[in-house]
């Protein structure tokens, strides 16, 4: 998708890309004749639309990595709170019709602090920066892979699915930054710390 | 003002987000991976229930039992069936690194399925709006096939089985086929059912408008119903056997030396007669 900036009669920018609500971007085009701004304010179907065609607006730092366009849009099983897994019933035995309220993974306070973090920072859009082109790219490893403990991706699981990729891709921005090839649960408590 | 034809006409289209470089860079990766397989091909019908999946798999052993390298590619992205079959239903994928090894099945079948993703009883739950799903859920689906793909190493392959989901004109197969353009063709399975044949057609029907080969087809269950409504020459006609349904319910293959498998020896070497 191109605009025009019909007063200048050439084609707008991509500037950067904000979170400005829950399910919705801000896509930011400018033109260079004019200066003339605007943002597209997406709706949640459009935001998915974007999200399903596995692209980052501005460019990646680094090749996707396998089935992350799928397991980034999986959505994860609440864990039962009997034994911890994801489980439907058998299907001999009856759906029970009110099933006790438990807590939703987000509650969790790990993944609640790092979600809660993210979403207070909406505003200032601390994500701009990281799916925009990155300028100023700092020592990383030699292929720009990252790759995660599975204590990592467990509590990046945990943050909600709306959230995920672009915490996923903030997150290995940070790796990438400090030059690391792992994010492990270190640098997941420094990301938490970071956003919260 | 300008009409934006005429504006358009002297511009030049910029990629400055980069998203065409990314459309494109998805399609090579997937170009590069396919380019080391010889013969994609798909395993279609109109209706569920009939059969492709339990030809899939049986096809795939017994082409890979003639020393061939075979993959199968589970593209029943909501309701896979090969993990069950194959004895694979306890394999849980998490990749994490630029791609991911396939399941070794039965006679070192190289397989990926949604299954890997999914627990027990589970099944596809996409993290979006559902009231919206009409906008993205074939976008998103499109791209989680791009994936099974262009993320899994399937290595050196004579032969790609993908076992396609139900639906005559559904959006996958041009999905499918928008990254596979080369693909060698598809095999039809039906069953004598009269309901079954009339939606195979249309199947059938729309792999021709889409350009895809019709390599032949199988009658799946062929003494149901007493008769056949297959032609003569289809590829191969599978009767019920209940040691075939057995092999499938509990993931052990049956062995090489059963009528059954026989068959679909038969049908593997029919098959590759056709793609020569």
């Amino acid at each position: 998708m191109k605009f025009v900036c019909r007063t200048c009669e050439r084609f707008m920018n991509y500037q950067d890309i904000e979170l400005p609500a829950e399910q919705s971007l801000g896509i930011t085009f400018s033109c260079d004749g004019c200066n003339a701004s605007f943002s597209m304010v997406t709706n949640a179907g459009e935001t998915q639309m974007v999200k399903a065609l596995g692209v980052t607006l501005g460019g990646r730092e680094a090749p996707a990595s396998a089935f992350e366009l799928t397991q980034g849009a999986l959505k994860q099983d609440e864990p039962s709170a009997a034994n911890g897994s994801a489980t439907s019933p058998p299907v001999n035995q009856p759906m029970q019709s009110a099933p006790a309220p438990h807590p939703t993974p987000a509650q969790t306070p790990d993944a609640a602090s790092l979600a809660e973090g993210m979403q207070a920072s909406m505003g200032k859009c601390p994500f701009a920066n990281r799916m925009a082109v990155d300028t100023a790219r700092q020592e990383r490893p030699a292929d720009g892979t990252v790759q995660w403990s599975d204590g990592a991706l467990r509590r990046l699981q945990n943050v909600p699915g709306e959230i995920r990729p672009i915490a996923r891709q903030l997150i290995e921005g940070m790796a990438r930054d400090k030059g690391t090839a792992v994010v492990d649960d270190s640098l997941m408590d420094e990301a938490r710390d970071t956003f919260m | 003002m300008s009409d934006l034809r005429t504006i358009l006409d002297r511009i030049d289209f910029t990629d400055d987000a980069l998203v065409q470089k990314q459309l494109a860079d998805q399609h090579s990766r997937v170009r590069e991976r396919l380019a080391q397989i010889q013969n994609i091909v798909l395993g279609m019908s109109g209706k569920g229930g009939g059969g492709k999946s339990t030809v899939t798999a049986n096809l795939g052993m017994a082409l890979a039992r003639t020393g061939l390298k075979v993959g199968i590619l589970d593209a029943d992205l909501n309701g896979p069936s090969i993990p069950h079959m194959l004895g694979l239903q306890d394999q849980n994928w998490r990749p994490n690194g630029q791609q991911v090894e396939p399941a070794i099945g039965p006679s070192g079948l190289r397989v990926a399925s949604m299954g890997f993703f999914l627990d027990q009883d589970q099944p596809v739950r996409w993290d979006g709006p559902t009231h919206l799903s009409h906008v993205w859920l074939g976008m998103l689906e499109s791209g989680t096939l791009r994936e099974f793909l262009g993320d899994v190493h399937w290595g050196q392959l004579d032969v790609l089985l993908v076992d396609m989901p139900p639906g005559a004109a559904a959006d996958k197969p041009p999905a499918i086929l928008q990254f596979i353009p080369d693909a060698a063709g598809a095999v039809f399975v039906t069953t004598p059912s009269k309901v079954t044949v009339s939606v195979v057609r249309r199947s059938v029907a729309y792999a021709n408008d889409l350009g895809l080969r019709i390599l032949g087809l199988v009658e799946n269950f062929a003494d149901l119903f007493g008769e056949s409504n297959a032609a003569d020459d289809c590829l191969q006609k599978i009767p019920y056997d209940p040691d075939l349904a057995r092999s499938l319910d509990t993931g052990e293959p049956l062995p090489a030396n059963h009528p059954a498998a026989a068959m679909f020896d038969n049908l593997a070497a029919k098959l590759m007669e056709t793609l020569r």
